[in-house]
């Protein structure tokens, strides 16, 4: 059971490196559906994973300059803000509704994205003047162009708000940060998907971090599967890493959206109360 | 022309990557003790107080030398952002400073009061 534990998380800390997700939303089903693993332990691992995805992934994209620190740590004060506001409301709100909420989010973000892709006048649009006084403008080495790409950071107020709110909703459910992080730094603050992805998965090892402990101390963290679990993602990552930049841009946003509808319809199946995870 | 790596990312790359080998090890030794000797790894034997540790750790239980490179793989986000946060106060960037100050706090808030919420 180690070894096949081992392989399936290197799987998914090889996807959640290149697009900037924990593996929760990949791992989960995996563990609970294919493995007969109790739910609690499933997540307690999955926790495990976003922090290793984060910190593997993380040490090889902020050396190679892929990873926009400015920008993470503004966006973390809304995020870990929201998460705490998150966990705080969570009594207050039916989880049916929050994964109907959730799952019309991504399915929007998703057709966000997608519309994006034909529009190539983000290259000479000016940088929102906050992004500016803030240094948040930036350029990254793109290894598959072959070229070091600069980029400017727009719409930082929404970019800001978005990720209260995807905070707070992850902070709801204790789930699915990076898959909302992406599509608001794509979307809203118009960075390149390689440096909102590099940057998500340096964001979500902090709002696993925040609630690790408490998973912790209840016990949800069993060292039989989160052993294995930890070690496979944290090789994985390392591949994904070095996979992603190399490969195509547009690639990975394809890969993104499919991605994000899948989610939705995961999400979809769970607020009409079928338990597909 | 190519920007040299900036020291602060150089840092923080370099700690995340001893901090994550670091883990790593203590893990993979874990599983290695439990396949050398005859204690197998035991989810009843999760340490949760320092004197489980200390006792864990002193008989080489592999499950508590696990629990320990887990503690310090969950740990390694906060060290980082408390790290980012001195790494600015050298730069002189107070802005990031503040923010990075910022998160630190709401994060130890979680952790010491997120039960409470």
């Amino acid at each position: 059971m180690y070894t096949i534990l081992f392989i399936l998380s290197m799987g998914a800390g090889v996807f959640g490196a290149i697009l900037g997700l924990g593996g929760g939303v990949i791992l989960v089903p995996i563990l609970t559906l294919g493995m007969g693993i109790d739910i609690r332990y499933a997540i307690g691992a999955s926790i495990v994973s976003v922090i290793a995805t984060s910190s593997g992934a993380a040490a090889t994209y902020v050396k190679d300059r892929i990873t926009n620190i400015r920008v993470a740590i503004l966006l973390e004060v809304a995020t870990t803000f929201g998460a705490m506001l998150g966990v705080y409301l969570s009594p207050r709100f039916s989880v049916r509704g929050l994964y109907f909420t959730f799952s019309i989010i991504l399915i929007y973000s998703a057709i966000v994205m997608l519309r994006k892709r034909t529009d190539l006048s983000d290259k000479i649009s000016l940088p929102d003047p906050l992004a500016t006084r803030l240094k948040l403008n930036s350029s990254y080495p793109d290894q598959a162009l072959g070229t070091e790409v600069s980029y400017v950071v727009q719409n930082v107020p929404l970019g800001f708000g978005l990720m209260v709110g995807a905070g707070t909703l992850s902070g709801l459910l204790g789930i699915g940060s990076g898959v909302l992080k992406v599509p608001a730094m794509d979307s809203a603050m118009k960075l390149p998907i390689k440096v909102s992805s590099a940057t998500s998965s340096f964001m979500i090892g902090v709002t696993a971090a925040a609630s690790a402990g408490v998973y912790y101390s209840r016990g949800d963290i069993l060292p039989t599967i989160a052993a294995p679990v930890a070690l496979g993602v944290l090789l994985g990552s390392w591949f994904g890493t070095h996979l992603m930049m190399k490969m195509n841009s547009q690639k990975i946003r394809k890969i993104f959206i499919i991605v994000l509808f899948l989610i939705a319809i995961q999400m979809g199946f769970k607020a009409v109360g079928f338990q597909v995870r | 022309m190519k920007p040299k790596i900036q020291k602060t990312e150089l840092i923080i790359s370099l700690a995340l990557r001893w901090g994550v080998i670091f883990s790593a090890a203590i893990i993979a030794f874990g599983i290695l003790l439990s396949l050398i000797t005859s204690n197998a790894i035991n989810n009843a034997e999760i340490p949760h107080t320092l004197l489980d540790f200390k006792i864990g750790l002193m008989a080489l239980h592999p499950s508590v030398v696990i629990a320990l490179g887990l503690l310090f793989l969950i740990a390694l986000p906060i060290v980082r952002v408390g790290l980012t946060a001195v790494l600015f106060a050298f730069e002189k960037d107070y802005i990031y400073l503040f923010l990075s100050g910022l998160v630190f706090s709401i994060l130890l808030f979680g952790v010491f009061f997120g039960k409470m919420l």
